[in-house]
């Protein structure tokens, strides 16, 4: 097991190095001049020069690049001229409340689909089965800011229980923070659900329907115990799959979702971030989330390996 | 109540098909005696399975039943959930054809052979454990204290049928039902299982309802067999009455179809054998076996070589890389090391035009005819395909090559505008026979071409086969497990062990006289069709042998 994390680990380098070449050239492809970009028409030539100087944008590009990994391996992303801070400072002043609203959309995104997916298999083509499917529909037809706009409507403005925006740490206070998260986490996982609903019904479905399942019914084994101790387990590698690779959807659907919920988060500095051309923001936002999505799905490899012993049990052989 | 544990009485099976409903079995009527082995025998489609599947309450919904299923009694058919699921184990249970399909991969055999029995009441967990281990060793896995907390995929498919056929027998159940419990096993694999099988009734006093197509396993085993066909019993008989003096037409028809070693062997010839069209030496294949991983090394040192006219048949058990070899010929693996020579040219070499030149004076017959074809083909674009691909010909002259050849293996012209899966398994291998002869090959690969098929479609394919080879000259290297089969056709034939090739020489000499006690072990493990001679042949249960009843198991 540990020689497959391994194995997962020194996979990632490559990515990373492919990765930090696309960041990287976010700034230098920018047409013409990224510092008179950034400061605009009205800088003086001496303002852009200073801060081309400032920038290293005299260098060749080939050192660029590398004092920049360099610097960015040392944890220093550059300085955001617009915050006047550092990009890291920037960073870890907004990331937590991104961290708590992705990780309570996932959580529950998870609680909704895994029940209703399953479920809706087992009795496919009944009246759950189609309620479950015209749900997962609208959800996936829905776009999140919408349902947050609706449920700002409805909890906040008619039925006045949940604050309509704002942001509260829940580390601070648990019952205010709670309440500020509840609705934009609900908006941003309604769509994941969609997908992961309809991924754990179609694997739940591929399960039922192999020889082993039959196997197991035909020495007795109760149809409720093969539902959720037989076929969840395996049907489990594609929802994994599907988690992981929501989690992209997951951080651009924050970026929406902070703007109109008015949360402090990584989203909201990136919206800010983009129409100023603050460069050094945006390449360490991009590269942050990368880096977290990348290793969010180094997670689900492992994971894999932990559910099916093929994957981590591989020989050589095999047909 | 009868004193028989399986009794079925006027059993009818309808399976809703959208609007329509197909009659799968209709009126039958069918008692297993304790201690008996009962098969069940005929073609695929003829309700054998379906009958099975009813037995243990395991039809999907879309079927309904009319008649009486009794196991010990008990009316299947009419218990509640909850009673068919106590009869299921306890009463009656299943061994099924594909032991690595009938095992789940992602949990450790130990937990699925517990569940069996925690299904039925058994809450120890250490309790079901031991007799876990006590099962396993009664069905010869060894070491089965570390084994038990194995998964599937590290057992090899003998191993894995054994663990099935131990968790079949955990409750000791009076009816086991095997669904052709060794069609997907080498047959050296399957003498031990039939082998096994046999222990379970002589001492568990189990009785076995068995369902196969294969009639060397019907000798070796049953006491009396039962005939399906298209969902009725039409004949049924103690098992050396049936193969000395079939009573029924369609009996006498399968009897009839079934290859059987040494009763037609294609005479020896010297005409109409020409040069050498292929030819291996030192061959050597090694699967790269992608990012990190070890190469595998399919076959070591091969050397045969195959003339125009001439059946060369290559055999061996699976994993003996008689397909890779094959697959070598048209590029679908690689040559590492050695030579191939194919046509004059080497194979190792050929590059770009020689190559696709090469392709097309070569044919391949797929294993598998269901999924061999694009289905959104028509059976005539199928067949034309090579001489698209390789510019031969304008569409009349292709057109004209189809109809050619639907003529030459015997199926109707009107077949051209129909599509594969509208076809039964027979008529898709004769079209696959069509596509591989249409560019009129020097040399011909046939990788299984019939294991898939009925015996009877089987023999039916195999005589188009004999009769286009003779009549078209090609070389031809056939690839099969069935000895039978190989002998049928065949003028020389390899006998590969492990990517070695352990013997080859001419028909006769490799099957009636071999000089390999590997050949003779293959040989030997065969069963005969005919349940005196099988009887006779048949080796002593082994001495030494675990017996089935051990220690506090079944008690």
């Amino acid at each position: 097991m540990l020689m497959y994390v391994a194995k997962r680990l020194l996979a990632l380098i490559p990515l990373l190095f492919a990765v930090s070449v696309v960041i990287f050239s976010i700034l230098h492809l920018t047409p013409g001049d990224p510092a008179r970009a950034m400061l605009g028409a009205k800088a003086s030539a001496a303002q852009v020069d200073a801060l081309r100087e400032r920038l290293g944008l005299n260098e060749p590009l080939i050192i660029q690049y590398f004092q920049w990994v360099a610097d960015a391996l040392r944890g220093d992303l550059g300085d955001s001229i617009f915050l006047r801070k550092s990009v890291v400072a920037a960073i870890s002043d907004n990331v937590q409340p991104t961290m708590q609203l992705a990780l309570l959309a996932i959580i529950f995104a998870l609680v909704i689909s895994i029940p209703f997916g399953t479920l809706a298999a087992r009795y496919r083509g009944g009246v759950l089965d189609q309620t479950v499917n015209g749900f997962t529909l609208i959800g996936l037809a829905v776009p999140s800011f919408v349902l947050g706009l609706l449920l700002i409507l409805l909890f906040g403005v008619w039925l006045r229980v949940l604050p309509v925006s704002g942001y509260t740490n829940p580390f601070e206070d648990f019952g205010r923070g709670m309440d500020s998260l509840l609705l934009p986490a609900l908006a941003l996982g309604a769509t994941i659900s969609a997908y992961i609903t309809r991924t754990t019904r179609a694997a739940v479905l591929d399960v039922l329907n192999a020889e082993y399942i039959d196997a197991a019914r035909s020495r007795g084994v109760g149809e409720r115990r093969l539902l959720f101790s037989h076929t969840l387990k395996n049907a489990g590698l594609p929802i994994l799959t599907v988690v992981g690779l929501t989690f992209g959807a997951l951080v651009t659907g924050a970026a929406v979702i902070e703007t109109i919920f008015n949360i402090p988060g990584l989203g909201s500095l990136l919206i800010q971030a983009i129409p100023r051309r603050d460069y050094a923001v945006i390449q360490g936002v991009v590269l942050l989330v990368t880096v977290v999505f990348l290793l969010v799905n180094l997670l689900v490899d492992i994971l894999y390996g932990f559910i099916d012993p093929r994957v981590r049990l591989a020989k050589s052989g095999g047909k | 109540m009868t004193s028989s544990p399986l009794n079925i009485e006027n059993l009818a099976i309808t399976i809703a098909e959208g609007d329509d409903a197909v009659e799968a079995v209709k009126s039958m009527s069918l008692d297993l005696a304790a201690g008996e082995v009962l098969a069940l025998v005929g073609e695929s489609g003829s309700g054998k399975t379906i009958t099975a599947r009813a037995v243990l309450g395991l039809l999907p919904a879309r079927a309904s039943t009319k008649g009486v299923i009794l196991i010990n009694g008990i009316s299947v058919l009419e218990a509640t959930p909850e009673q068919g699921r106590k009869v299921r184990g306890e009463h009656a249970a299943m061994i099924f054809q594909e032991p690595s399909t009938a095992l789940n991969p992602v949990f450790t055999i130990g937990w699925q052979m517990s569940e069996g029995l925690r299904a039925h009441g058994i809450s120890d967990v250490r309790e079901r454990r031991r007799r876990s281990i006590e099962l396993l060793t009664a069905v010869g896995i060894p070491s089965p204290e570390t084994r038990i907390d194995d998964y599937p995929h590290q057992f090899s498919g003998g191993q894995k049928q054994r663990i099935v056929i131990a968790m079949a027998l955990a409750l000791r159940p009076a009816v086991i039902i095997a669904d052709e419990p060794t069609t997907a096993l080498d047959v050296t694999v399957q003498a031990e299982i039939l082998d096994l099988l046999r222990r379970c009734r002589d001492e568990l006093g189990a009785s076995i309802l068995l369902i196969t197509h294969n009639m060397g396993v019907v000798a070796d085993l049953a006491d009396r067999v039962a005939v399906m066909y298209q969902g009725e019993l039409v004949e049924v008989a103690p098992v050396e009455e049936l193969f000395a003096s079939p009573r029924e037409q369609y009996t006498q028809d399968l009897l009839a179809a079934v290859p059987r070693l040494g009763a037609e062997p294609r005479e020896a010839r010297d005409e109409g054998i020409g040069d050498v069209v292929y030819e291996a030496e030192n061959l050597d294949i090694v699967y790269s076996g992608g990012f990190r991983q070890k190469p595998f090394h399919a076959v070591h040192g091969v050397s045969f070589t195959v003339r125009r006219g001439e059946v060369f048949g290559l055999v061996g058990e699976s994993g003996s890389g008689k397909s890779t070899i094959g697959r070598s010929i048209v590029g679908l693996a690689p040559v590492s090391g050695g030579s191939a020579k194919l046509l004059g040219s080497d194979l190792r070499h050929a590059r770009g035009a020689e190559l696709r030149e090469l392709r097309r004076r070569v044919g391949f017959v797929f294993q598998d005819p269901a999924s061999s074809f694009n289905s959104l083909m028509t059976v005539g674009e199928c067949i034309e395909e090579p001489m698209r691909i390789h510019r031969a010909g304008s569409r009349q002259v292709r057109e004209r090559r189809v109809n050619e050849l639907l003529d030459a293996v015997q199926l109707p012209r009107s077949m051209a505008f129909r599509h594969p899966y509208e076809l039964s398994g027979g008529q898709r291998q004769r079209v696959g026979l069509a596509r591989a002869l249409v560019l009129d090959p020097e040399f011909l690969v046939a990788d299984e071409p019939t294991s898939a098929l009925d015996v009877s479609v089987q023999a039916r394919v195999l005589e188009i086969f004999n009769e286009l080879q003779r009549d078209l000259g090609f070389g031809c290297l056939f690839i099969s497990h069935d000895l039978a089969v190989v002998e049928m056709l065949s003028d020389r034939i390899g006998v590969l062990q492990s990517g070695r090739l352990v013997e080859a020489g001419t028909a006769s000499e490799v099957l009636q006289y071999p000089k390999e006690a590997y050949t003779r072990r293959l040989i030997a493990a065969v069963p005969v069709p005919d349940p005196k001679v099988q009887r006779a042949r048949r080796p002593p249960t082994t001495p030494g042998k675990q017996p089935l009843v051990q220690g506090r198991l079944f008690q």
